[in-house]
């Protein structure tokens, strides 16, 4: 078992630091957001905890979240009392700006956990990645330690819960992903996933109907543990409105970089065709770059309602969970897991761009797993044999080889074995597998250089990294802040881009051409590079003030061109492997 | 065969360096974030006004009168005593911030003036000379002087320079210019250690004319060249070495002096505010030979200031000779760099009226020394950090202590690989 290595511990220590440096940085409205909700859970009684509106930043998050703010408050009121004043405009003194950027540093420790936990039977090398690529996270550490939120702490517990489930620790890992959903209502898109999952896998054998009693209890009990108080104190209600504010459009003022971004660009462009093509508009004059939240309608395409959006998530989702229905694998639920969150993402109602980390941060443990060692995937158990089927499901051309190699020996050994229970026979098979691994290790570098019909999933998150968090840098506007931004997506997209390894094993196999997949990747990261020289100079000395909306439209439409690339990739494997899954049975 | 790989054995060496510089790139507008020296402490500020002021007065008064006390130039405010490069480059970030924003360099209304998008300006042309100058020169150090040594010690030997925590600190957080002296040095010792003696002749004295502590290097770039020189097979080919690179050396001053060159006076003025005597031996603390020992012994008390600047001239020449007499015996590759050191440090520690960001100085050579003495790189530029951290417990600086320590955590880090 892996511990953390000295450079593991170097990286966390170096990270942390690089969030301490910035403290002083922008921050945007939500640290008063979360400074009032220190206030509001510290000065009032709990009953007024969802009705307090003294300042207009109201607690829009569930309960435990609103906890976790009280325990906080009991540590502010040592650095600075002031902070806990319930007020409309607060101006923080240098005492509470640290306080706050700290305590979000400090709750960063539950993702540096969730992601030990999840890689601590993993190689050194496998584990290293696994921390650089979500630790420096260029997502993360704009919208938590520039930005201000609490994402960091929030991923932790899905990365928590998406590793105890990939081992098999079903209620546990239910209970982690109860407290999350509790934490921050956006994670109930994981909903249908978990719930699927779970009935599945969980709740069968011949004690399924007493297992799923256990089941709900547990959940029953968090979720009591969390909204209890204020069901007794009839509050629910006042609890529901605040955390689901119905009314908001489709569109976020900044488009998030989705399905709807690309739709809602068609529309721009049929606006400003038809006219020409002696066409009358179906609908009145009306604008969705006004950038106002809540009124946008399309003037050419169907309007889209809520209730269409949520339809589409669940088709969007359908491949995925009929395929976790009919093979419910441990191995496969953090990739089915991702592949939900991208799903809402990019098929939701209203979705912020900040949402993309729901995808990427667990992405990027899953993606280090291309440093997947044999002796990592060879995990000897009752079922190994079936988790190593499927837990191909969803993962790169690398690791699927791996797998299958690794399943295929397993069963030369279990066949070697005889009735393989006895202990000796066990070792002498390993000391042979061992030998088998030296040659898997050979035959698989060649193998990564000559089978390129895929980019490898590394090469996915590169472009899902790079696209989604691309659309998170116009939250932070300042001058100031503008080259640390781009620095942090610059140095993550080439670090993960060196990462694929691409050109070496192309060198290797002997090879001058990459693969037209891996080329076209490329060609697209380069793509930001044209995109963000027009947006942040060359608009504005072509057209200066006019058009602003122009630039914001450009990055948000090419980082969903990505985004959807990368979904659809995804989706076509699942409904792959679910048609190839039916052919084996 | 497979590409070496370095960093946890993960990234080959050309992307090591990549992302090492855009790290390096990505620290500095870190810091900068922070705020700088003397920030709302009116009347006089601190140095980050002094490089505005000297913008202001570089960009609105004639050459002539940079150095002379004028009504639109009184040298008692923030008064020019850098050298004529650093005139120079006022100017140039002048005319910039000209362009921009023209109240944060107005002729005397600017006195003290602090916007959010001035301090963006003014940090963004640090980070701009340190990409010009500092980053090529470290580059073309470690590629002179890491030669033969293993690609990752040459990675550790960038990381030492271009992560350099004080340099960090003083430049991009209190605010300095560091970066161009220390460069240009570097540059000159990369390009004679490269046999290019000539354009190292003429970079030493640019760096000289950007800030006269890089004096600081003269004996051992001296002693470097002289030795060199003799080395030549015939008296004659050594006359006329010495004579070639004496020829650049004046060529370069002249050329950069040339707007006070008309006169006596004019030159004189300049260098009287170069040189000030009438300090004295030691401000406030720095950690020197005179300043600990003043424990005990009261300097400053018992002696007047013509002994005490004899016995620091006296001092500080027998702690450089050992190096000069080395260099002029043998010159080497490395030796010019352990020269480098131990003239900068004899002077820190010897010499008169030291300011403890003089420290930089014997730093350069001492990171660039990280491959042969890992330690000393490692554990050297943890003490000036601690000085620091002391003196923003003295207050009236910029960057609160606990972030300075943060930023001497990844130096110690070398020593330890």
């Amino acid at each position: 078992m892996a511990q953390l290595t000295l450079l593991g511990a170097r990286c966390v220590a170096a990270v942390t630091g690089l969030k301490l440096l910035l403290a002083p940085a922008y921050r945007s409205t939500d640290f008063e957001v979360h400074r009032n909700w220190l206030a509001v859970a510290s000065q009032t009684p709990i009953q007024r905890w969802y009705e307090e509106d003294t300042s207009e930043w109201t607690l829009d998050y569930p309960p435990t979240f609103a906890w976790f703010e009280w325990l906080l408050a009991q540590a502010a009121r040592a650095v600075d009392p002031a902070m806990l004043k319930v007020e409309a405009n607060h101006s923080p003194s240098p005492a509470t700006v640290l306080f706050q950027r700290i305590s979000v540093i400090a709750s960063d420790a539950v993702l540096i956990f969730g992601l030990l936990f999840a890689t601590r039977k993993c190689g050194v090398k496998h584990q290293l990645v696994a921390l650089l690529l979500v630790l420096l996270n260029p997502g993360l550490l704009l919208v938590d330690h520039i930005h201000f939120q609490y994402n960091g702490m929030l991923l932790g517990l899905l990365v928590w819960s998406l590793a105890l489930m990939a081992e098999g620790q079903d209620l546990a890992g239910a209970i982690v992903f109860t407290v999350l959903v509790t934490m921050k209502h956006l994670f109930a898109c994981l909903g249908p996933l978990y719930a699927v999952y779970l009935l599945r896998h969980y709740c069968r054998g011949d004690r399924a109907v007493s297992k799923f009693m256990l089941l709900a209890a547990s959940v029953s009990a968090v979720v009591a543990a969390s909204f209890g108080p204020f069901i007794v104190h009839g509050q629910l209600k006042q609890v529901l409105w605040r955390l689901f504010p119905f009314g908001r459009g489709l569109l976020h003022a900044f488009w998030a970089p989705n399905f709807w971004a690309l739709y809602a660009a068609l529309d721009q462009f049929l606006r400003a065709l038809l006219p020409r093509l002696g066409l009358v508009l179906p609908h009145a004059a009306s604008s969705i770059t006004g950038g106002l939240v809540g009124s946008s309608s399309f003037s050419v395409l169907p309007n889209i309602t809520p209730a269409m959006t949520l339809i589409s998530v669940f088709l969007g989702m359908t491949p995925c969970l009929i395929q976790t229905w009919r093979q419910p694998a441990p191995g496969a639920f953090p990739f089915a897991a991702v592949h939900a969150c991208l799903t809402s993402f990019l098929l939701g109602f209203h979705v912020h761009e900040k949402a993309i980390l729901m995808a990427t941060v667990p992405l990027g443990w899953l993606a280090a797993s291309s440093y997947m060692t044999f002796e990592d995937a060879y995990v000897p158990s009752e079922n190994a044999d079936r988790d190593l089927h499927t837990a191909a499901v969803g993962a790169g051309p690398v690791r699927r080889q791996l797998l299958r190699s690794a399943s295929e020996m397993q069963d030369e050994t279990s066949a070697g074995r005889g009735s393989g229970k006895d202990h000796e026979s066990t070792t002498s098979a390993s000391a042979g597998l061992s030998r088998k691994a030296e040659a898997w290790h050979q035959s698989a570098t060649v193998d990564t250089g000559t089978s390129r019909g895929e980019a490898s999933q590394l090469m996915e998150y590169c472009v899902l990294s790079t696209a989604g968090h691309y659309a998170l840098l116009p939250l932070i506007f300042t001058l100031q802040e503008y080259p640390i931004k781009v620095l942090l997506l610059l140095v993550s997209t080439i670090g993960i881009g060196a990462l694929t390894g691409d050109d070496d094993a192309q060198q290797q196999a002997g090879r001058r051409q990459a693969s037209k997949t891996v080329a076209i990747a490329k060609l697209y990261l380069l793509g930001f590079a044209v995109v963000e020289g027009y947006c942040a100079v060359l608009h504005f000395l072509i057209f200066g003030e006019q058009l602003p909306f122009v630039p914001l439209m450009l990055r948000s439409v090419y980082s969903a061109m990505g985004v959807t690339a990368v979904w659809i990739r995804w989706t076509t494997r699942f409904f792959h492997q679910s048609s190839s899954k039916t052919k084996h049975v | 065969m497979a590409e070496a790989r370095y960093l946890g054995n993960l990234f080959t060496y050309k992307t090591c360096v990549a992302l090492l510089t855009l790290s390096a790139v990505l620290i500095r507008c870190i810091v900068g974030l922070h705020s700088y020296s003397g920030a709302q402490n009116p009347p006089t500020f601190g140095d980050y006004e002094a490089q505005r002021h000297w913008m202001e007065t570089t960009l609105h008064t004639p050459m002539l009168e940079w150095y002379q006390e004028t009504p639109d130039n009184p040298l008692s405010y923030w008064g020019l005593d850098y050298p004529p490069l650093s005139a120079y480059q006022s100017w140039l970030c002048g005319k910039v911030l000209d362009f921009f924003e023209p109240e944060a360099v107005a002729l005397k209304s600017s006195r003290g003036y602090e916007t959010q998008s001035s301090k963006v300006l003014m940090r963004w042309t640090v980070l701009a000379f340190d990409l010009l100058v500092y980053f090529p020169a470290m580059l073309a150090c470690v590629a002179v002087f890491g030669a033969r040594r293993p690609p990752e010690q040459r990675l550790w030997l960038l990381a030492a320079t271009l992560l350099q925590p004080a340099l960090l600190l003083i430049d991009h957080g209190h605010f300095q210019y560091n970066c161009i002296s220390l460069g240009l040095a570097a540059g000159a010792a990369a390009a004679i250690a490269a046999n290019w003696v000539h354009v190292g002749a003429v970079l030493y004295c640019l760096s000289l004319n950007h800030k006269h502590m890089a004096a600081y290097f003269a004996p051992a770039f001296f002693a470097h060249l002289l030795g060199r020189c003799l080395q030549q097979p015939t008296f004659s080919c050594k006359v006329r070495a010495v004579v070639s690179l004496g020829l650049m050396v004046v060529g370069t001053f002249v050329m950069l002096w040339s707007p006070w060159l008309g006169s006596w006076a004019a030159a004189r003025q300049v260098l009287t505010r170069l040189i000030p005597l009438s300090r004295g031996i030691f401000e406030d603390y720095v950690a020197n030979f005179w300043c600990v020992s003043n424990v005990i012994f009261k300097w400053k008390l018992r002696l007047s200031q013509q002994v005490l600047a004899k016995a620091c001239l006296v001092t500080t020449l027998a702690a450089i000779l050992p190096g000069l007499v080395a260099q002029i015996r043998r010159p080497s590759k490395q030796g010019l760099l352990l020269a480098m050191a131990q003239s900068s440090l004899s002077f820190f520690l010897f010499s008169y009226q030291v300011h403890e960001k003089s420290i930089l100085f014997p730093l350069l050579p001492i990171s660039l020394l990280a491959a042969d003495f890992p330690l000393l790189a490692a554990w050297f530029p943890a003490s000036p950090m601690f000085l620091a951290a002391a003196q923003a417990a003295t207050g009236a600086r910029a960057i609160p202590r606990g972030h300075r320590l943060v930023l001497g955590v990844p130096s110690t880090g070398i020593g330890a690989k």
